[in-house]
């Protein structure tokens, strides 16, 4: 068996998952193999350190939120998106970025509006995926802002 | 029906069904944080997460009925939805679109971290601050993985899940399990070291 074929038991062995012959060929490697003893000890050391960093909330006020848009949620008719995004980056700013930099690219394509902003690495997918008009775009956006 | 905390999440779930809000709230109360801190993984956005928490118990209180005890615990269930909500955020289109016209990044809230088991005593300022540099630095390789290995990673290291729940709330197979936390590791012990 090659070394990374026992890394990756003993990456079983860290969690407690692997027993029997398996476990005993693993921990028998470990005393012989200087470099997967050394593997063994990083990913026991990695797990300490993930539950050491493990964020806790702060208070219970999204635990409240929650029980809050739960006891709301028999009376409300539909279902809506609270997208805090969209709070973010107001739809007048959306707007006016339009009027004075991309004015007179109304009816264009997205991929041909985006094309002259060629500084974004997310740019290729965004063109890969959608052929939207960037009108179109943006009444979507107005529509979630009205319908909430 | 009154509501006791060593109610099992399942007797919580039936009162829950039965048309007990309060219930469902203790199972609020037992797993935000959790589902807080996998959806945080994935959008890498504290409002984000926030907002997926609150759709994701909403749609597991609407489609209580759906729950099937016996495929699932409620826990994983609700991890499930929760990790489907956050890809879905984090794939829109509409969240592309803004992220790229909109140079606001978001203030990283305050981070708490739970105290020592060990000692039940909170932990002093100078500790916060050292856990604190120790987070950025985990999150900052965490961020590298994709988001597969990432959210396999922490299901298992943060929030103890095992392996068969894992591959539930992901939808894979227990071998996809194994093989997406080994790489994780090996990636961030790689990064870490660097
Ligand atoms: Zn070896």
């Amino acid at each position: 068996m090659r070394h990374i074929d026992y890394q990756k038991r003993i990456s079983l062995l860290v969690d407690g998952v692997l027993d029997g012959p398996a476990a005993k060929e693993a921990l028998a490697h470990l005393t012989e193999c200087s470099d997967c003893a050394r593997a063994y000890e990083e990913m026991v050391s990695l797990n300490k350190a993930l539950t050491n960093v493990k964020p806790s909330l702060s208070d219970l006020s999204l635990a409240n939120k929650v029980k809050a848009r739960i006891s709301g949620s028999s009376s409300s008719v539909g279902y809506t998106w609270n997208f805090s995004l969209l709070k973010q980056a107001p739809i007048w700013a959306l707007i006016a970025i339009l009027a004075v930099g991309v004015g007179d690219m109304a009816g264009k394509t997205l991929t041909e509006a985006l094309k002259t902003y060629d500084t974004s690495h997310n740019l290729e997918n965004l063109i890969q995926d959608h052929s939207e008009s960037l009108t179109d775009v943006l009444i979507d956006f107005g529509q979630s802002e009205n319908g909430r | 029906m009154g509501c006791f905390e060593d109610l099992s999440d399942q007797e919580l779930i039936t009162a829950a069904k039965g048309g007990s809000d309060t219930c469902f709230g203790e199972l609020v109360d037992r797993h935000t944080t959790t589902a807080y801190r996998v959806a945080r993984s994935i959008t890498g956005s504290h409002e984000e997460a926030e907002d997926v928490v609150q759709e994701s118990f909403l749609r597991a209180f609407k489609n209580l009925d759906r729950f099937d005890g016996s495929k699932s615990t409620f826990k994983t269930w609700l991890l499930t939805i929760t990790r489907n909500q956050s890809i879905n955020i984090v794939s829109s289109f509409r969240r592309r679109a803004l992220k790229f016209f909109s140079d606001h990044e978001e203030g990283e809230p305050e981070l708490e971290f739970a105290s020592n088991p060990l000692s039940q005593e909170p932990l002093d300022a100078e500790t916060q601050l050292s856990l604190k540099r120790q987070y950025h630095t985990m999150d900052k390789a965490l961020k590298k993985l994709p988001e597969r290995q990432r959210t396999a990673l922490l299901l298992r290291s943060q929030e103890s899940l095992s392996y068969d729940e894992i591959a539930t709330v992901m939808d894979i197979s227990v071998s996809s399990v194994e093989s997406l936390i080994f790489r994780a590791r090996k990636k961030i012990i790689e990064l870490v070291e660097r």
